[in-house]
């Protein structure tokens, strides 16, 4: 394929998470082994530089609030801070939960999951509140775009916690069941939840309605939004399933099959966050691009190796595409942008 | 594909011996890796094994199902382990003295992500011999545990006599006849007894042999005297304002002789009986003899035999509850020269209990589908476990399956081959209606 480099390597541990910083320079790589490996993105060939940070596994991985770190959940109950240049800052050591999720935003502040509550943290590392009063241990997190709310998912349900100015109680999203994996569209609106019931539930914050979406063939692993924050993509289908959010309403429950349908199920989806095309990684390990176009196109990236994809994530500018497997392949792709523009407008 | 590794769910009241034994597994010398998954209140203290706190967690799935109740922190839980490179060779997941076991079952049946990577192997349940009797009485959870259970330990059997934990016994036989009971002291049990039972595996099914129990008896106790010609039961009032008796010669004083005679003669306690009035000569024989005993605050009868010998008095209620005794032609006391408690025909109404139908022939599929999807959606709360081999009409192999509540899993298993087809279900359940089960099923057989 032209226009596009592949770097690869074997970690020896199921990959647990990727992300890139948010200055769009280093990409991280969680592992079952309980270290991050660290790559910078503008070296011609790069290589992975190794922060061991427990005997057991780095379970949550996302991008610190400030560019080149990251934060990272370790399952001895500590959560770090790793700098693409320094060791390993402790920020918080949770008593008797696993920080699995954690999330941040770029206004300074961190989310940090501990049981039932979640410890808002700021760019300092001090504790600046303690959000509590969830029905369950907290499962999802997410700040909205403007850094003003978190979203947190739970058993029956959301809370919406206002951030800024008076807190008070936060606004709750009821709907019996358990809520995973949660998610804000692009322009705030709507709140999406993947729930265990192979389903996703969507919340229209203007209307005050919602809606059940789906069911899927599997338990939905990731879910995301295209560029242009019209479509809803999910993984747990033959192949990836999409909703329309074009006119700001709710969508029906069926979801839109997007690109061909694969013998293996799709295990991870992530959307570029510049143009309107989607990366697919599959059960088998196969991994591919698809178009968000009126007919969409498959562009096949990666031959299945056998084990499921683990986790995917786009640099900020939409031209690096990282993952891995759970059995430690893990790469990055560099795509030139008029080879990916290409893809995304095929039609 | 990965080995999946195998889940064993410890349950027990408080005091039960559960930490006990969980530290026992932990310290015994096997070589395996274990994650202990411990309720919150647990407090174990093995650091080379992984400890992790849980909260038990319980939702309801939204699939209209009501008894479906699934532990969502455990599926996180077993979700996080199995990122981790060095894996674990078993997880013991030890649940509060509280909990009922079904969320934790049902996880397993519910989750795929859990189901392909792990197996729940068996529930384990610790009882109390000193005070299972109190908490089956008057606890549902007590009761869940015991109806779910794969493996039941009757522990710190050196705190009560052995006639307490044999009734105990057979309580818990008479709920739960699947599971294999033992008896420990220290929570002493074998880890080969504990793990690796294979309660959900549905290829271990096919050995279905459920421990029902043995019949029981109309009388309460039997004694073996030595009769020379004439000797006196004495007895004073007592619970009941009569009691059937039977005196039979015996050759031997030992119990196993008297459990023997009892096989031999328990039917004569449904035939008609003679009324022996107090005073009356009571004579060995195949009659089945009444004792009256009221309106007096002294009953006595004459044990009056032709041959000298041994003999086996059996009689409905214990003598003790009539302050009886025996006493010679001088006047003098005798002893027993043996004696035997058989259990009693009432000793608890347990609402939850286990039934066993057995069918011969063939059954029509479609049938048989309706029949168990109505009585799941009917009943489905109030059925703990399930197994069952179905022969099925037009099927070459053996239809092997297992359950929870509403939920089940089946599979095909090996052919019939030349054995006649006959279906075997097992149900444990509360206030099932064995009468009803047995119709529906029968009305399942094919034309």
């Amino acid at each position: 394929m032209n226009g596009v480099r592949l770097d690869h390597w074997i970690v020896d541990a199921p990959l647990t998470g990727v992300c890139v910083e948010r200055g769009g320079r280093y990409a991280a790589f969680a592992g079952g082994d309980g270290c991050v490996r660290i790559a910078d993105l503008r070296e011609r060939e790069p290589s992975l530089s190794v922060r061991s940070l427990t005997r057991g596994a780095v379970l949550a991985l996302a991008p610190d609030c400030r560019e080149r770190g990251f934060l990272c959940g370790a399952d001895d109950g500590a959560v770090y801070r790793v700098h693409a240049a320094d060791g390993p800052q402790e920020l918080a050591r949770l008593a008797r939960s696993w920080p699995d999720r954690l999330a941040s935003h770029p206004c300074g502040l961190r989310a940090i999951p501990d049981g039932a509550r979640v410890r808002l943290l700021d760019a300092g590392g001090h504790e600046v509140a303690e959000l509590g009063g969830h029905p369950s241990t907290v499962a999802g997190l997410a700040f909205d775009g403007s850094g003003r709310r978190l979203a947190v998912s739970h058993y029956n349900g959301a809370s919406l916690w206002r951030l800024n100015g008076r807190r008070g109680e936060p606004q709750r999203l009821h709907r019996r069941g358990s809520h995973l994996d949660l998610s804000w569209s692009r322009d705030e609106r709507f709140v999406v939840t993947a729930t265990q019931e192979k389903t996703l539930h969507a919340w229209d914050l203007v209307s005050g309605q919602d809606a059940s979406l789906g069911p899927c063939i599997n338990k939905v692993k990731s879910i995301g939004w295209s560029a242009d924050g019209a479509w809803l993509l999910a993984s747990g289908a033959d192949t990836v399933s999409g909703w329309p959010f074009l006119d700001g309403r709710l969508p029906s429950p069926a979801p839109r099959m997007l690109g061909r349908y694969s013998e293996h199920l799709v295990a991870r989806v992530c959307a570029n966050p510049r143009l309107a095309l989607a990366a697919a990684g599959y059960n088998d390990g196969g991994l591919e691009l698809v178009s968000l176009t009126a007919r969409p196109r498959r562009q096949s990236l990666a031959a299945p190796q056998g084990s499921p994809v683990a986790d995917l994530a786009w640099s900020p500018d939409g031209n690096c595409l990282l993952g891995g497997d759970s059995d430690g392949r893990v790469f990055a792709y560099r795509f030139d942008s008029d080879m990916l523009a290409r893809l995304a407008s095929a039609d | 594909m990965a080995q999946t590794i195998p889940v064993t769910v410890l349950t027990g009241f408080l005091g039960s011996g559960k930490t006990t034994l969980l530290n026992r597994i932990l310290t015994e010398n096997h070589g395996q890796r274990i994650a202990v998954i411990e309720n919150e209140f647990g407090e174990i203290g093995v650091d080379q094994d992984l400890v992790i706190n849980a909260d038990e967690e319980v939702f309801e799935m939204n699939n209209g199902c009501i008894c479906c109740t699934v532990r969502g922190d455990l599926i996180r839980i077993l979700g996080n382990l199995i990122k981790r490179r060095d894996k674990f060779d078993r997880i013991l997941v030890e649940t509060t003295g509280m909990a009922d076991p079904g969320p934790v079952a049902q996880t397993f049946f519910v989750d795929d992500d859990t189901r392909e990577s792990f197996d729940l192997d068996g529930v384990v349940t610790l009882v109390d011999a000193k005070h299972a009797e109190l908490h089956l009485d008057d606890s549902e959870e007590a009761m869940a545990q015991i109806a779910f259970a794969d493996v039941l330990l009757i522990n710190k059997i050196d705190l009560v006599d052995a006639e307490e934990v044999d009734a105990l016994e057979r309580r818990l036989r008479s709920m739960n006849a699947m599971a294999r009971i033992e008896r420990v002291r220290m929570a002493d049990a074998p880890m080969e007894q504990v793990l690796d039972v294979g309660g959900f595996d549905l290829r271990r099914a096919l050995d279905l042999k459920p421990g029902f129990l043995e019949p029981e008896y109309p009388f309460e106790w039997g004694g073996v005297l030595q009769l020379d010609s004439k000797a006196t039961f004495r007895l004073r009032n007592g619970p009941d304002p009569a009691m059937s008796a039977v005196l039979e010669p015996i050759h031997a004083a030992t119990p196993e002789a008297l459990k023997e005679t009892a096989e031999r003669i328990f039917t004569r306690f449904s035939a008609p009986a003679d009324i022996l009035q107090p005073g009356a000569a009571f004579p060995p024989g195949e009659t089945l003899r009444t004792l009256v005993l009221t309106g007096a605050d002294r009953y006595d009868f004459t044990l009056a035999v032709d041959r000298p010998g041994l003999y086996a008095l059996f009689t409905e209620h214990q003598p003790e509850e009539f302050e009886a005794g025996f006493f010679d032609a001088a006047g003098a006391k005798m002893d027993l020269a043996a004696e035997h408690v058989f259990n009693p025909e009432h000793t608890h109404d347990d609402t939850v209990r286990s039934i066993a139908l057995e069918l011969d022939g063939a059954l029509d599929g479609a049938a048989l589908n309706a029949w168990l999807s109505r009585l799941l959606q009917t009943h489905g709360p109030d059925i703990f476990r399930m197994k069952g081999i179905l022969a099925i009409e037009g099927e070459d192999r053996r239809f092997v399956f297992q359950g929870v509540h509403m939920l089940f899993d089946g599979q095909p298993g090996d052919p019939w081959g030349d054995r006649p087809r006959s279906s075997r279900l097992v149900f444990i359940g509360r206030n099932l209606d064995e009468a009803a089960l047995e119709q529906g099923l029968r009305a399942c057989l094919a034309a």
